[in-house]
């Protein structure tokens, strides 16, 4: 609205804003009261393909129309306040059996009441996507509720996992990684802007809202990119003695997307933190890294770290070990180019 | 168009929003063309905006909204009705109140 700013003393606007699942569910509830459709985006993949996570949807209240076998629908799930929009696949007794296309089990039986409202429209990135209903949302649901949907579906994936397994395997190999390094395009090194840092909480987190990290001195943040797109991401970051035993310079977060890893990404970006740390005057950079991840130990070690044992950090990592069952230990490298060192 | 309430003025939520308590604050979406839109734009009131909100009961004047708030609140009149026209200049203004006829 022109002339008046986003937020007030009084008011608080714009995308920051984002309802809570129970939260969607009451505003949700408020709309279809009233017999007004409501359009919002929505988390998960469990109607994937139809939709993914942050889609916009229109939901249309029911205004007394029944379900129909096909149709996807938002409710609330039974035994909790929590919102799904998911498809009607059976009739069962009084209420309505509803799955997701792409949930292995479904959700239960759903009273017609807690039926708030159908999915009549999509949109990702502007444009209306299709959404498969009469007809082709019939069909859908009865392949759902005899189990064949899932078997379409494990067999639709089966070639994409097998190709990430066979591409997981090819980047262990020397061959294929010398070959990378000098065929594939190089990638460029540079400081992380917010719009680098949205991308890789996209990235590690994907449907949750990314938020703006604080500008802190002691963290310096890069990204890789190729070409525009972002592929890996690594933190410095200077723990005054204060932060005790976390005290020194630590490398943090190092990240190369999937597809991406055994061309050289993670050394380059390894190499940046190392330089900048001996800009700072570091005479040590220190990172923790797990135990059995021999590719990361290894990784790690040919380019010049070595375990070592910080003692007032034994106790930290033990205790972390126990709910995950897997071990953190301390690699360091000395850095002999230091102006201090 | 210039927004122009006092404290005579009757503010009533617009028929162009649908406001909800939601979690202990006060959510209000915009509709367009009759179809609530809470994915481009969703307001929610701050403590002051929520505590002034939840008096317009669309029979109160501004003033009377001044008085019930100075029985809750230590802060002198100067300052309420500050804020009560404030608030409610911003909100015509972005079309979540309107003035009652």
């Amino acid at each position: 609205m022109p002339g008046v700013p986003p937020s007030s003393p009084f008011v608080s606007s714009g995308g920051e804003l984002r309802l809570t699942n129970p939260g969607q569910l009451e505003l949700l509830r408020g709309m279809a009261g009233r017999g007004i459709p409501l359009r919002q985006s929505v988390r998960g993949s469990s109607m994937a393909p139809f939709i993914r996570d942050q889609d916009v949807v229109t939901i249309a209240p029911m205004n007394g129309r029944a379900p129909r076998l096909g149709d996807v629908v938002a409710f609330a799930l039974p035994g909790n306040e929590r919102m799904a929009v998911h498809r009607v696949v059976a009739r069962v007794g009084a209420g309505w059996l509803m799955h997701g296309d792409n949930c292995p089990e479904p959700d239960g039986v759903v009273a017609s009441d807690d039926v708030l409202g159908r999915v009549v429209r999509v949109e990702r990135g502007g444009r209306d996507v299709h959404l498969g209903l009469g007809a082709q949302g019939a069909w859908l649901a009865t392949l759902q509720r005899c189990g064949w949907l899932a078997r379409a579906r494990a067999a639709w994936r089966a070639p994409r996992l097998a190709t990430a397994r066979a591409l997981r395997a090819a980047q262990g190999l020397p061959l294929y990684r010398r070959a990378g390094r000098r065929l594939a395009p190089h990638s460029t090194i540079a400081e992380a802007t917010k719009a680098d840092l949205a991308a890789v909480q996209r990235r590690l987190a994907p449907g949750v809202p990314s938020q703006e990290l604080s500008a802190n001195p002691g963290v310096t943040r890069w990204v890789a990119r190729r070409g525009a797109k972002v592929v890996g991401f690594v933190e410095l970051v200077h723990h005054p003695e204060e932060h005790a035993p976390w005290v020194g310079y630590w490398l943090f977060s190092l990240l190369v997307w999937g597809p991406y890893r055994g061309l050289g990404v993670g050394e380059a970006l390894t190499r940046r933190v190392i330089a900048e740390a001996v800009a700072q005057g570091a005479t040590e950079l220190l990172l923790a890294v797990y135990e059995d991840d021999a590719r990361a130990v290894r990784f790690y070690w040919k380019l010049g770290f070595e375990r070592v044992t910080v003692p007032a950090l034994e106790p930290l990592l033990a205790a972390e070990t126990a709910p995950s069952g897997r071990r953190r230990v301390v690699l360091r490298k000395r850095l002999e180019g230091s102006a201090h060192g | 168009m210039a927004t122009q309430v006092t404290l005579d003025t009757v503010c009533v939520p617009s028929d162009d929003v649908v406001a909800r308590e939601i979690e202990g604050e006060i959510v209000i979406v915009p509709l367009v063309a009759g179809i609530g839109d809470a994915d481009d734009e969703l307001y929610t009131l701050n403590d002051t905006g929520k505590a002034i909100w939840q008096k317009l009961d669309g029979e109160r004047t501004l003033a009377d909204v001044v008085a019930a708030l100075a029985q809750e609140f230590a802060a002198s009149q100067a300052a309420l009705e500050a804020d009560v026209l404030g608030f409610a200049a911003e909100m015509t203004q972005r079309g979540i109140l309107a003035a009652k006829a």
